[in-house]
């Protein structure tokens, strides 16, 4: 083996081809690489950073219990994130019948979205982590379907391509999600935009 | 303004830079003529910048602890040990100590039972008449049925001076005031204090 070859990081296909050969350390090494994005995501997605540890948690388990559902025709990372996706949507499910059952639910999560009034007057100048205080709260009032979509674009950087195929919608349909998504948001988020 | 609506469809492909010359430059030459548009592209770009620079969090540090915790319970390793600990020897002995109660309390009732094999079962709430059609020394073929045959009297709600003799029907003990038991004949006393003769009751 040359030292190229032994330096060379093993791709995701190859870690969990690994794995599902009972190689538990290249396991590790899936959990390494994808915790803190699909963190991100779920986080942006959900917009409560310990649920969406729990959720990460949840999601690496289904990825070790169906380790050999996997196969390799598909990009190991749109089958991590699909995974985390629909355990998001589900958990959101979830929030929304919670509320519709608990009347004096007004909030999910009132700590998050809790902006000071200064925070939404345009005329006052706000620091960058109120910015980005605002920023995540109206991602949050987003619908989910354009909500998912500007997160794996925009946050992810994900392609056009794998992002159809991780909400398994066509790829037209993905780029006008994203495009509405943005033109959404940027019209909620006018006062922080402008020149 | 319905110019504006198509362009807007166009905005996305055109800060990713994936129009063709052709569209980019009549949406270029849109923009020159339309502040509004003009306006909306500059947002667009710079929220799609921002949201790349949003703040990155990080997962907790016992992240990889409680996953590998919950993959050994997932696995069965967990279950196991959990298996161990209730089976242990000190929380054996009150699942040992019930078992034993409940076998004691079983053999003690079965014991009261043997000893006491006459005990009346709890009282039905019908009384089966068993009716032998008189003097069971004089009995003719026309007032017996058959010995093993029962014949229950049954006392209609809607006119309880109406005993009944039926087959397979039953004397509701709720309207039964007292049995007068005599060597020859039984007397039914209701509730009502009208008195009935039947030749014999057996209950």
């Amino acid at each position: 083996m040359t030292h190229e070859e032994k330096t060379k990081k093993p791709s995701d296909e190859e870690l969990i081809e690994r794995f599902q050969n009972g190689d538990l350390y290249a396991f590790d090494l899936i959990v390494k690489r994808y915790k803190n994005q699909l963190l991100n995501f779920v986080y942006r997605f959900l917009g409560n950073s310990e649920e969406a540890e729990d959720l990460v948690q949840e999601t690496f388990l289904r990825v070790y219990r169906n380790r050999k559902a996997y196969q390799k025709v598909a990009k190991f990372s749109t089958w991590i994130y699909t995974i985390a996706g629909n355990l998001a949507k589900t958990e959101l499910r979830k929030r929304k019948r919670r509320k519709f059952f608990s009347i004096t639910d007004l909030g999910y999560d009132d700590k998050d979205y809790d902006i000071s009034d200064e925070a939404f007057n345009p005329e006052k100048t706000v620091d960058g982590s109120i910015k980005e205080e605002i920023i995540h709260q109206e991602i949050q009032s987003l619908s989910p379907k354009f909500r998912e979509v500007i997160l794996l674009r925009d946050v992810q950087e994900l392609s056009y391509e794998e992002i159809s195929k991780i909400v398994n919608i066509p790829l037209g349909t993905v780029k006008s999600r994203v495009n509405r998504g943005r033109l959404k948001l940027q019209e909620k988020l006018k006062h922080l935009l402008k020149n | 303004m319905k110019k504006c609506k198509r362009f807007k469809r166009l905005i996305s492909d055109y800060i990713e830079g994936a129009l063709n010359v052709t569209d980019k430059t009549s949406f270029e030459s849109h923009l020159q003529d339309c502040v509004n548009c003009a306006d909306t592209v500059s947002r667009v770009t710079k929220l799609s910048t921002r949201m790349k620079k949003l703040k990155h969090i990080k997962t907790s540090e016992d992240f990889n602890t409680v996953l590998h915790t919950r993959i050994r319970i997932e696995s069965g390793i967990g279950r196991r040990r959990l298996h161990e600990i209730v089976w242990s020897w000190p929380a054996k002995v009150p699942v040992y100590g019930m078992a034993l109660a409940i076998i004691v309390i079983a053999v003690v009732l079965v014991l009261e039972q043997i000893d006491n094999p006459y005990q009346s079962p709890a009282p039905a709430p019908y009384i089966n008449a068993e009716w032998y059609g008189g003097n069971p020394d004089q009995q003719t073929s026309s007032d017996i049925l058959t010995e093993t045959e029962n014949v229950i009297y049954v006392i209609e709600r809607t006119s309880p001076e109406k005993l009944i003799q039926s087959q397979g029907q039953s004397l509701n003990s709720s309207y039964l005031d007292s049995i007068n038991r005599t060597q020859d004949s039984d007397s039914l006393t209701l509730r009502n204090s009208q008195s009935y003769q039947v030749n014999q009751i057996v209950y």
